[in-house]
Formats: structure tokens, sequence, C-alpha cells
């Protein structure tokens, strides 16, 4: 296959871009793979966590002597049992470990239990007093707007957006948005294994994916150097974001219970728990006022961002910075004011999610679109058209798009998929009970951590060949479903070229490779896969040198598999290092915190999608029965992983469209089970059809950029806008359940 | 703790019943027991029995133009029962939407009148089918009719050591029956409101699921259509005979207008 | 309680807790954790397992209910050291990614093609209406499913 590259190269790849089976498929079709409830060490002690039933309470007391007298229970900790800092160590250090003076969320941990059965355990979680008094809870954005209690809050500022709506010659129009909480719903909740190593260090093994967020948070509360806590991450059953900051939590409980006991002690969660108390998707709201000139060019945007960041800081100023970024979505404004808050309240601290604070303000953006589309008379795709970003063109933040650009590209190639000429007039028409509508979203997705992260930036990849050729690759990034052994295994079988079945990727661990930062922002295959090849290239340069005057019939140039384990035999007796740490660090990104001014991000996917809907007009209720999903994803590394990437995400999207929301009374989620937290389900399922482009970026290896988030940002708006286009009522507020759709029907 | 025992046979358990302390739960597919006893809602100590292994409990016959059926007979097996295919129909339809497949295995009818849920999706069916459900202790049977069955939500007239055995009702010729409801999604989904209807010569019932304490009968709109009235003005009185509320779920405003729909939509399946 | 019954293939007596969840005692007891638990309230079907030929959720059995019972789990599906087909459509078509639910699907998913050995794209669905997978959109899961159906037709 010949593609060209980035710098109009032609560049043969012969693994990269091709199908290749998942590594990790077989192992876990058999029910071999191991999950932290599948480990059991010998001595095993389980924990249980004692959790405030109040959104925010003075602690007066907490009596700990029955639940310890309880048969079989080895501990119960509080927060005046932890040796080092009583903190979570994130952004800020506001999040406590153990509550010890005040609550400040339904289900945060006041004590801590090991038991010698998960009964004991329970039982003694009943048997801790603790006096409580209830405080009055702050528990809406607006509550907390009010009380100018803000987590993070930036801004950017650039032309005179106040001109633009003055001049009489603009429409303008301006609306309120609202977003739901949303459930990770990983398969797998939270969990982790703690034990002390016997070298004077601890082991925790778990459900992750950060381990190094955890190293840092177990060193914390045990007052140990980092070099003592070891975080191993077993296979994880999916993590969504919902494993990135999350995950200290429970890491840091089970390491003082083992560290206490001695013992190995499990903590994973049941589904309840880990829906009250972990993180999830930010709520958010959103004031969106545009104006625009009436052919439709948008002349400035004006826009108010709030998001409800819970109790404690966690990852909010990062999550709403992104949304900040990109709050005009794929578009030329040259005059923007927005303000974006995440405010604290007494609830559930939120994290990071799929998206990571997109999703949120594209609803308001694209929803916006078609809003505005419809006050100037004009076609909403031809509206997006006119404003579309392209080549040349700058971000709201003054980014200049020099590379990678293929947005216009993917609109064409979504729309024939979806039929959109053919089908977009005929819809929107019906007037019987049923009514087809079709709606279109697009987004962009800065790549990576952006200039906010910049220091968790770098990667690592520990590569090692072996005597028979076979190869052993760790990286500081970790496989949570989404394929990244796959796409790093036929990364370095296109740089060796080598048989892909000669590699494998070995479980992350922190004594193994450096820091890589967190296994977020769609930043994998860019960053490890580097690392990856910059390893491969580390190791095939020493080999090129060495074999040049053998007759042996391996270059890095030619593709003959064959010839590599003779070709390795041979480099080896000539005492050739075969192994090598690879090291990637990204370009430079910027961010003025006074204007929003900068480079954020190194580049961006770019993203469309469309819904085709029925709605039931008697009913309420909304099937969707297509959707089109189309990436500039710059190369594809694996065409199947990738597709499966979009399907998920896609599916993520319309469960936040239709049906996921969390219902609180007092701070106290209603619906913490998989019985009133709905998901889609099989029988939900669309057709789901994806689309790759490939507009390669110099930078990212081969031209990848990232793909694992966008395909969720964009799908709400396209069903709401989808809606408004079969029964012309354009919803404000997601999910767009038979309820809602049914009320605006009837208005 | 509880101490489980699965006798083998009637006899046996109501020996065990007799003599086991209290408090008493009867186990069959579990799908609701098992899943209060997680949320900590079953009292312990208490004693359960696995009714599982009484084959007296089981099966489907046809006898003297009633249909029994065991209490044990799983939602899978009635979709599957020829007989309960020509009898009731209605419940064919009320069972294919139980769960997904796995509890519609497990799930058996006795359990699903016995949780004592208005959302329980054989309920409306057995109403309209006007069942008798049969509550048998050791002294011996009673029959008592569905409607009396269920008192209020999760409260029914079973008495401390009585179960529910069979339940049963007319074998009607030519007997039609439709079974509607709306859920959050398509599988694995619990009622907001559902809509039951049987009919046959000179017989027509219709029930409501979700809308009320307990599954409600509605007969003012069933002597609407039973007197020839319109089927519009029938969809208009169902929605001020049903009683929601507003819930997790949905709004009561909206149980209450897909009532009306509902009863339309089976009507107008029945022809 | 002595536990008799058959697990994937093997006849088995052991001493169990007869009032332990079903699920619990192949996982803890037998040491079979392929099946998974995700929410122990059989609403994810994580863990499916065939109890006499049918697929039912092991979280909502108590062991004393398998008394003599054939079970067959995740690990009893390969024949003569041969993945199952399904396990082969599932590896061919990309129907996995974290794979926490798959074990789960994978008996669903066997147990609609004994019933249906040509299945249509709903009764996919239907059969596989207990089974909750976040990570793929189940699309690639139908086909992996329609793949396992053509291979064994050849």
């Amino acid at each position: 296959m010949k593609t060209l590259g980035p710098e109009g190269v032609s560049e043969v790849l012969h693994t990269v871009g091709k199908p290749m089976r998942r590594p990790d498929a077989p192992e876990k079709v058999q029910g071999r793979a191991l999950y932290v409830d599948d480990v059991h060490p010998a001595g095993m002690l389980y924990a249980a966590v004692v959790r405030s039933p109040h959104a925010h309470a003075r602690i007066k007391a907490i009596r700990t002597e029955k639940a310890a007298a309880l048969e079989g229970v080895w501990t119960v900790m509080t927060h005046r049992d932890v040796p080092g800092r009583n903190i979570i160590p994130m952004i800020k250090e506001d999040w406590i470990c153990l509550a010890a003076e005040e609550t400040h969320h339904v289900g945060e941990a006041v004590a801590l239990i090991a038991a010698e059965t998960r009964e004991a355990a329970a039982r003694a979680v009943e048997l801790v007093e603790v006096d409580y008094e209830v405080l009055p809870a702050v528990l809406t954005i607006e509550e907390g707007f009010e009380r100018e209690d803000f987590l993070a809050q930036w801004k950017i500022l650039k032309g005179d957006a106040e001109a633009a709506f003055d001049d009489p010659a603009n429409v303008v129009l301006e609306e309120y948005y609202r977003t739901p909480y949303q459930e990770h719903a990983y398969l797998e909740t939270n969990g982790v294994i703690a034990q002390p190593d016997g070298m004077g260090g601890i082991l925790i093994q778990g459900s992750l994916q950060c381990p190094h967020y955890v190293q840092k948070a177990v060193a914390t509360v045990l007052d140990v150097e980092m070099a003592r806590v070891r975080i191993v991450q077993l296979t994880t059953g999916g993590g969504f974001g919902g494993k990135e900051d999350a995950p200290s939590v429970p890491g840091s409980h089970c390491a003082l219970l083992a560290w206490k006991t001695k013992r190995p002690v499990k903590l994973v969660y049941t589904r309840e728990e880990d829906m009250i108390c972990m993180s999830k998707r930010h709520p958010g709201k959103v004031r969106y006022r545009m104006a625009c000139s009436r052919d439709g060019v948008i002349q400035a945007v004006d826009v108010d961002y709030w998001l409800n960041g819970g109790a404690y800081t966690t990852l909010s100023p990062v999550v709403l910075w992104r949304g900040l970024v990109h709050a005009a979505g794929p578009y030329r404004v040259q005059n923007v004011r927005v303000h974006a808050y995440a405010v604290r309240t007494d609830t559930v601290p939120c994290g990071a999610f799929r998206g990571f604070g997109e999703p949120q303000i594209v609803f308001a953006i694209e929803a916006h679109m078609d809003a505005m589309a419809l006050k100037l008379g004009l076609d909403p795709l031809e509206f997006r058209m006119k404003n579309v970003l392209d080549y040349g063109d700058e971000t709201i933040t003054g980014h200049k798009l020099e590379t990678s650009c293929g947005m216009k590209e993917v609109v064409e190639k979504v729309l024939e998929k979806a039929e959109w000429k053919d089908r977009y007039p005929r819809y929107g028409r019906d007037t019987g009970r049923l009514r087809k509508g079709l709606g279109i979203a697009f987004s962009y997705y800065g790549v990576g951590l952006g200039a906010l992260g910049k220091h968790l930036n770098p990667a690592a990849a520990n590569l090692v060949v072996s005597a028979d050729g076979s190869i052993t690759i760790a990286v500081g990034t970790t496989e949570l479903g989404q394929g990244m052994f796959t796409v790093l295994t036929q990364i370095c079988a296109e740089e060796f070229g080598c048989d892909p079945r000669l590699i494998r990727l070995v479980e992350p661990d922190t004594s193994r490779v450096p820091d890589s930062g967190p296994t977020v922002a769609s930043r994998t295959t860019l960053m490890s896969g580097n690392a990856v090849r910059n390893a491969c290239q580390q190791v095939k340069a020493r080999m090129e040198e060495h074999l040049q005057d053998q007759v042996i019939p391996w270059s890095s140039a030619s593709f003959r598999p064959e010839a590599w384990p003779l070709a390795v035999a041979t480099c080896l007796q000539k005492s050739v290092q075969m192994s090598a740490q690879g090291w990637s660090v990204p370009p430079k990104t910027t961010f003025d915190t006074d204007t929003g001014q900068g480079d954020p991000y190194v580049t961006y996917t770019w993203s469309a999608n469309t819904v085709e809907v029925t709605v039931d007009t008697e009913t309420g209720e909304v099937v969707v029965d297509r959707l089109v999903s189309g990436h500039d994803v710059g190369k594809m590394i694996n065409p199947q992983t990738g597709e499966g990437q979009i399907q998920g995400g896609s599916m993520q999207g319309l469960g936040y469209a239709l049906v996921e929301e969390h219902v609180l009374k007092d701070g106290r989620i209603l619906n913490n089970q998989f019985s009133n937290y709905i998901i889609p389900t099989p029988m939900d399922t669309p057709e789901l059809i994806p689309v790759i482009v490939e507009h390669r970026y110099p930078w990212g290896p081969y031209g990848a950029k990232g793909l694992g988030e966008t395909p969720m940002i964009a799908v709400a708006p396209a069903v709401v806008n989808a809606i408004a286009h079969a029964v012309g009522k354009h919803l404000k507020e997601i999910p767009a359940t038979p309820e809602r759709v049914w009320e605006a029907l009837n208005a | 703790m509880i101490t489980v025992h699965r006798p083998a046979s009637s006899e046996e358990l109501f020996t065990l019943v007799a003599t086991e302390p209290a408090p008493h739960f009867y186990l069959a597919g579990g799908t609701d027991l098992l899943v209060q006893h997680k949320d900590g809602a079953v009292p312990t100590p208490s004693t359960w029995f696995d009714l599982t292994a009484i084959r007296d409990f089981a099966g489907i016959r046809l006898e003297n133009d009633m249909i029994t059926v065991g209490a044990l007979t799983t939602h899978d097996d009635l979709m599957r029962s020829p007989l309960i295919r020509k009898y009731a129909p209605v419940l064919v339809q009320g069972c294919e939407v139980i769960g997904g497949p796995q509890i519609r295995n497990r799930g058996t009818v006795g359990g699903n009148l016995a949780n004592g849920s208005p959302a329980a999706d054989t309920a409306p069916p057995l109403y309209s089918l006007e069942a008798s459900v049969e509550l048998t202790s050791r002294g011996g049977s009673r029959w008592l009719p569905i409607a009396d069955f269920f008192l209020h939500v999760r409260k029914t007239a079973l008495q401390p050591g009585e179960l529910i055995t069979a339940v049963r009702f007319p074998a009607r010729a030519g007997v039609q029956g439709g079974f509607q409801r709306l859920g959050q999604r398509r599988s694995q989904a619990i009622s907001k409101v559902s809509v039951a209807v049987t009919r046959a010569s000179g017989y027509l019932a219709i029930a409501c699921g979700s809308v009320a304490p307990t599954v409600i009968r509605a007969p003012r709109t069933e002597a609407i259509l039973r007197g020839g009235g319109s089927l519009e003005e029938a969809c208009r009185v169902i929605q001020e005979e049903v009683k929601p509320i507003s819930d997790v779920r949905s709004t009561a405003d909206y149980r209450r207008a897909m009532a009306g729909v509902l009863l339309r939509r089976v009507m107008e399946s029945l022809g | 309680m002595k536990l008799s019954c058959k697990v994937n293939g093997e006849s088995i007596e052991r001493e169990v807790d007869g009032s332990a969840r079903l699920l619990d005692t192949l996982r803890e007891d037998l040491r079979l954790t392929g099946t998974k638990e995700g929410c122990g309230k059989g609403e994810c079907g994580a863990c499916t397992i065939f109890v006499d030929g049918k697929p039912v959720d092991s979280c909502l059995m108590l062991t004393i209910q398998a008394q003599g019972a054939d079970i067959v789990t995740i690990e009893g599906l390969m024949r003569n050291g041969q993945l199952d087909a399904v396990q082969e459509g599932f590896i061919s078509e990309g129907g996995v990614q974290c794979g926490f639910c798959i074990p789960g699907m994978i008996m669903a998913a066997r147990a609609l093609l004994d019933e249906f050995p040509e299945p249509t794209l709903d009764q996919i669905k239907y059969g596989l209406g207990g089974n909750l997978c976040r990570c793929t959109g189940y699309t690639k899961i139908f086909e992996a499913v329609l793949k396992a159906a053509q291979m064994e037709r050849v």
C-alpha cells in the first residue's frame, strides 16, 4: 500500500494501516484475562468503606470500637490513622483522602475496614458510628456561581465582540443549554489489591487508567518515597476517563489498609458504590450568544460556560479548559468572548470522561448553529460550511492551521454515506405519527494534553529484543480495551519489518517505565506510538551499522520478516545492544491566560456526524435509525480498532443524547444501578457507520493523530437537530427522553 | 445469615415451613429476591426455601376449560407454550418484553406476582385474563382473584406460611389479546406504563401497569368499548381511570397520556 | 452443603456454602474466574453461564439451586482444544475491546445461535438483549455472531 507522507513523499507500509487481530482478544474470549477481582493473593483481606450519607456535614465524632471488635475485622482506620498527608494530590491539593472535620459529598469516605471476609467487612461498616451535624449544602451550578466558589476560571478574549453584537446589520441569537451528569458505566467497577512487598515497599495492582497518578497518591498518604510504591495495571474492564483520576481514591484507601495490616487487601467496588462516589461527566450549562451577518458569516460569539465540578478540584480545571478552547466549534470567528467557570458544590467530584469538557459545550454550539441557521433562513449545512475552518485559517485562540485539517473532506464523505442530498430534503416533511429527521453536527478535538498539561506530555517505551527475535515492549500508558496493544504492536512490526506475532506488550508497571503521562486525551497512539518508534529506531540504527558487511537479507528499508530472527541473532553475537528506551516529547504548545490566545494543542482531529431519527409524535420516543460518524485521524494504524472506537463512542453519545442522566435529591444520587441508570442495550443499537479521513500529521507516527474521544462529542447535538428537523422542536436540554420530547410537542 | 432449604416435594416444604424459624422467604428464579438481598432489603437472619426442585409447582395444563400454570413456570416456558400462545396471547406478549433471555429463563410467573410490583409485566395480562392465584399453606389451598391478590406496592394477600403455587384462567374460545408497554429502553427495562387487553366473544378486559400502586382494571373504559362506544372516547376515559405518579423513571402526566395511546395501539392491533 | 453437579463436562462433588451465589462458588471455590460480575443484579449479563443448556445470570442463582445441574461456563466452551466458532468470530470481527462483558456476551451469543443457526440481525439483538457492553457500540459484536453462524454453516 502506498500512501502519501506528510512531506508528499511516498511511503510503503506493510503492517500499519492493515488489518491485524487484537493480541489480547484470544485470552479475553476464553475468560482467561485476569482482571483485579480474578486475583486472590494468599492471606488476602477484604476492604470496605464507611461513607457519608450527607452532602455537607460536620463530623462530630467517629466511634470505631464496635466495628473493630467484630470477629474477622483486622483494622478500622480513620483520618487519624493516615501516616502521611491526608490528601489525594491532583491538580490542587484539596481532595481529602478520609474525611476529617467535614464531609462534602454523599459517599465521601469516612472510615476504612479490612476484614477476613466480605461479609465481616460489610457488617463492620454498619457498626462504625459517626455523629454528623448536617450543614446546608450547595448543590447546583447556580448556587455555587452565586457564591463565587470556583474550582477554576478561564477566558478567551479576542477582537471586539461587543461591536459585532451592537452592529444592527447583524442577526443575534442567544440561548441557554443544559447537559446532565453522565456515568462512565465501564462494565468492570473500580478495584485494587494492595500488598506490602516484603522489601519495604508496596505493590498495588488494579483496574487503572493512569498508574503513575496512583503512585503519587499512595506515596503521599503513606509518607514514603515514590520508588517504594509500585503500581501495576491489570487487565482493565473499560475506563473512558473514569479510571484516570478516580482510582487514586480506592488505591490510597487500600494501600492504607495493607500498610497497617501487613496483609494483601482487596477493594472492589459494588456497582452502586461506584456510581455513588466515583467521578462522572460534569453537568454543564451554557449561555450561547452569536452574531451573524445576514448572509450567514459568524461575526462574534459571547459564551458563558459553567460546569458543576463537585466537592474537590480533581481535574476540573483542565476539563473546563478544553471546553473553553473549543468554545466556538470548528468555525472561523474573529470576535470572541468566552468565560468558563468550574463551580464547587457539595456533590460527588466530577472528572475525566471521554470528550473531557467538550461534549457539554459542543451540544450548545451545534444546537445553536441549527437554531441560528433557522433564524437566518439558511440551510444548517450550508451555514456551517460557510464558516468551517480550513487550512490557513485560525482558531479562536489564534492557532493557525497549517497541517492536517481535513474537515471539509470529512464532511463530504459523511454526507455521502448519510445520503444527505437525497434524504435531507425528503425528511422533515412528514405529518403523520412517525416523522423522520436528519441532523448533523461538527466538532474538532485538540489531540493530547495541550498547553495546560505540558509537564505530563512526554512518553516512554522500553523495548527489549530477545535472542529468538521476539520483542518485549513496556510503555507507561495503558490498554483499556481501546486497542493500544494492537496499535503499538503494528508500529513496532512496521519499524522492524518483523512478524507482529513476535511482539509482546506487557502490562504497565511504574517500576518498569518512566511516568508517561495519563492514558487520556486521545494521546496514546501519538505519544506512546512515537516513543515505540523512537525505541525501534535506536535499535535499528545499531543493527544496520553492524549488519552492513553481512549478507543478511534484512534491512529497515526492505520488508523481509523471515530474515529478522537471523539479523537479531547476528547482532546479539556481536554484542549489539538490542534494547532501548524510546522517548517522545511533543512540539511546543502555548496559552496566554489573560487573552486565551496561543497554540493550545499540537494538532486537532476533525469530526462530523449525522444522525437519522424517527420520532413517534404520540409517545415522544426517538428511534435512531442510522448514524454516520467521520473523523480525520491523520493516519489509521488499525482500521478495525479504529472503527470500534468510532462505534463505541457513538453509542456512548447516543446514551448521553437520549437516556442517560443522574437524578439527585439533596445531593444523593437516586439512580445508582444499571436498572435505573440506563445505558443502551444491543436492542437500542442503530446502524453505526464509521468514516475515516487521513490528512497526515507530520509529527504523528505515520501521520497519526488521535481518535479515542472524538466520536462521542458531537452525537447529542446531531440527535436534537434531527429531532428538530423531524418535528420542528429544538430541545435545549438532554437527554431527549420521550417525556421531554412529548412535553415539547404538547407545549 | 440466610439458611436455605431445598425441599423436593410440597410435603417436605410445608414440614420445613412449620419447623424452621421465621422470617421465611420463598426462592424461585431469584430475579427479584436475590436483587433485594443484595440491596440489604431482605432481613437476616432468615430462612429461605428454594422451590425449584418441587415438581408439583411446575407445568401448564388445560383442564375443565381452565388453563392452570404452575407457579414455577418461567417467562420463557410461557412464551413457548402452545397452550399459552393459543389461550393467552396477551401473556406471551407480556413475557416477551421482560428483562433479557437470562431473566426470562429464570424468572417465574409466581415470583413475578409475589414480588408485588405494579410494573410486573405478567400482571396486567393476567388481570385482563381475570386470572386467579392459588395460595397454598400447610393447611391447604385457596384461590383468590388476581385483583384481590395485589393490595398495594409490594403488599399482597399472602399470609405468613402461604406461597403462590399456581395461576389459572378460563380457556376462552377465539381469544385475542394484546400487551403494549413503554420502558426506558428496548430490553432490560422496567415498564413505566403498560396496557393489556383480552377480548373474546362476550368478553373484554383492560388492565394497566405502572400507573397506580397496583395493576388496575379500567372498568369505565371497558364499559365504553363493550357498549360499542368509540375507541377515541375509551382512550380519553382510561386517562381518567389511571392514577400515576412521577418518579425516577417517568412523569405522572406522561404516564396518564400514554395509557390512552397504548390502549389505542393495543385495540388497533386486535383489529 | 455437598454440591454434586456437572461443570464444563466434568462431574464434581464438593463441599460449598449452599447459600452462596452460584457466581461466587464458580469464581471463588472452583476458580472459574472467566465468569464476571458487572452488577450482581441481573442487569448486565456479564455473569451469564449455561444451566441445563439455557443461558442464565449466575449472580441470581444460589449454589444450592445448581444441585444436579449441567453447568457450562466460558471456560468450558472450547472443544478438543479448538475455540468455539463464537469465540473465533469475536476475535476476527473485532468484537472484543476491554473484554469484561465478553465471556457473558459469548455465552448469550452461543445460546442464540443454538436456537437460530442463521439468525437475523433482530434475532441477534433480542438474543443479546440481556447483556450490556460499554466499549464496542455492539456493532462488531453483531458482526461476530453473524461470522460465527457463517463459519458453522460451512
